[in-house]
């Protein structure tokens, strides 16, 4: 025992005895109960580190649709203008329902829209809906209601669409479906939007985007241009917009037109 | 023969492997934690979780001079740690408490309740001085203190137990 003495050490004995005694009556789990403990902690680990990525990805997917690069969040359709500080109730704009002009509802059709699925390729967005819409007066104001169908008919599904607005100074995009998240973007279009995916193989979603103008109603009519949407498709798996077939058909241009109060 | 963590056989024989390792050294590290704890079966789940701990990284641990050394120290580490103790015994009951096939004899019991009325530090160098063998050197080195700290624990240990015991100081340094 080295540097200590054992002779005649009654502790010794006892100790060895205690040894003894111990090893006698215990059974180890062995080693490959050991080695299995391992191999689960090792393994759920890895799960851990797994699920921690999966959802670190989904956490910047969706930073990623609500703050895309070179854009600034805004909520809901920022006031341009001084003039747009008017806000509509609820219920003024679910009273007023888009009426085309008639001289604009011709054009109305979207153009060059296909009427069969692509056998393969990438989503194929087509946008149709009234490129004039006519708003009403309401509450020293004119508010509306743009409504649009989107058209996928590409093979391939996509993780969510973006849709960028234009729009001009004084109007206000106040409310819509299957649109949300909009954010700011640098000139020529004023914000973009994340928004449902179309289905492929020509599924079609209908997209309703409520619209006010601050202007306050004028003895006579009045057009108003400057107003469009652009639909694209995002990857899900890399977070691109897709680069759609046929991108003419992809935006939309609305004259708001301002009726005589 | 078995295989590393890494895959690679070894021979048990060299007295290297995980398993020989294991084999040569549980029932040891078991007494001593025994000793130190005073519950047999908090004490073989501390050493079967020191081993576990050893497993992913055996096949550095195996490098070493000593490769019991990291897995004793783990065992102590463990021990010193009540709520590590309690948890690791908790989890480990669960899936495998190895089964004891007789209780223990007076003698058992007399030197774990003499050994409890020793402070944590004297117990140790005694424990690990007795049951693991260590030298004076080895024990300071253990428990990161001088040699002559570990001569003082000692002796001061092996007053208590002979006094405890009726055995006198006989043996003493």
């Amino acid at each position: 025992m080295g540097d200590l003495g054992r002779v005649n050490d009654p502790l010794r004995a006892r100790f060895d005895a205690f040894y003894r005694d111990t090893t006698t009556h215990t059974t180890s789990p062995g080693a490959d109960a050991a080695r299995r403990a391992a191999i689960r902690r090792v393994r759920l680990r890895a799960n851990a580190m797994g699920a921690v990525l999966v959802v670190a990805l989904v956490g910047m997917a969706a930073l990623y649709v609500a703050y895309p690069p070179g854009g600034a969040p805004v909520t809901n359709g920022p006031s341009p203008s001084p003039s747009a500080t008017a806000t509509p109730t609820p219920s003024a704009s679910a009273t007023v329902t888009p009426t085309p002009t008639a001289s604009n509802a011709a054009p109305s059709v979207t153009p060059g829209l296909s009427t069969s699925p692509r056998a393969a390729g990438p989503p194929d967005l087509h946008v149709s809906g009234l490129t004039s819409v006519t708003l009403q007066p309401v509450e020293g104001h004119y508010a509306g209601v743009m409504t649009l169908t989107v058209q996928n008919t590409g093979a391939k599904p996509y993780l969510f669409g973006r849709v960028y607005l234009t729009t001009p100074d004084g109007v206000v995009i106040d409310g819509q479906s299957r649109i949300f998240g909009c954010v700011g973007v640098p000139p020529p279009e004023t914000s973009a939007c994340a928004a449902d995916a179309v289905p492929a193989g020509g599924g079609e979603l209908t997209f309703t985007v409520g619209v006010t103008v601050g202007i306050a109603p004028q003895p006579t009519t009045t057009t108003l241009p400057g107003v469009a949407l652009r639909f694209t498709a995002v990857d899900g798996g890399t977070g691109r917009t897709w680069t759609d077939p046929t991108p003419a058909d992809n935006r939309i241009a609305v004259d708001l037109v301002l009726p005589a109060a | 023969m078995t295989l590393t963590p890494a895959g690679r056989s070894v021979d048990v024989a060299t007295g290297r492997g995980f398993d020989a390792c294991y084999a040569a050294n549980y029932d040891r590290l078991t007494a001593q934690l025994y000793a130190y704890i005073g519950d047999l079966t908090e004490a073989q789940d501390v050493v079967q979780e020191a081993f576990t701990r050893a497993w992913p990284r055996w096949d550095t641990i195996e490098q070493y001079d000593d490769p019991v050394a990291w897995v004793r120290r783990v065992a102590w580490n463990l021990a010193r740690s009540r709520w590590r103790r309690v948890a690791t015994a908790v989890a480990f009951a669960r899936r495998q408490r190895p089964e004891n096939t007789a209780g223990p004899t007076p003698d058992r019991v007399a030197l774990v309740a003499a050994l409890a009325t020793l402070p944590v530090v004297q117990r140790r160098a005694m424990i690990l001085h007795y049951l693991g063998g260590r030298t004076v050197s080895e024990i300071a080195e253990d428990c990161d203190t001088s040699e002559g700290t570990v001569k003082s624990w000692l002796h001061r240990g092996r007053g208590a137990l002979a006094t405890y015991f009726g055995d006198g100081e006989g043996g003493g340094l």
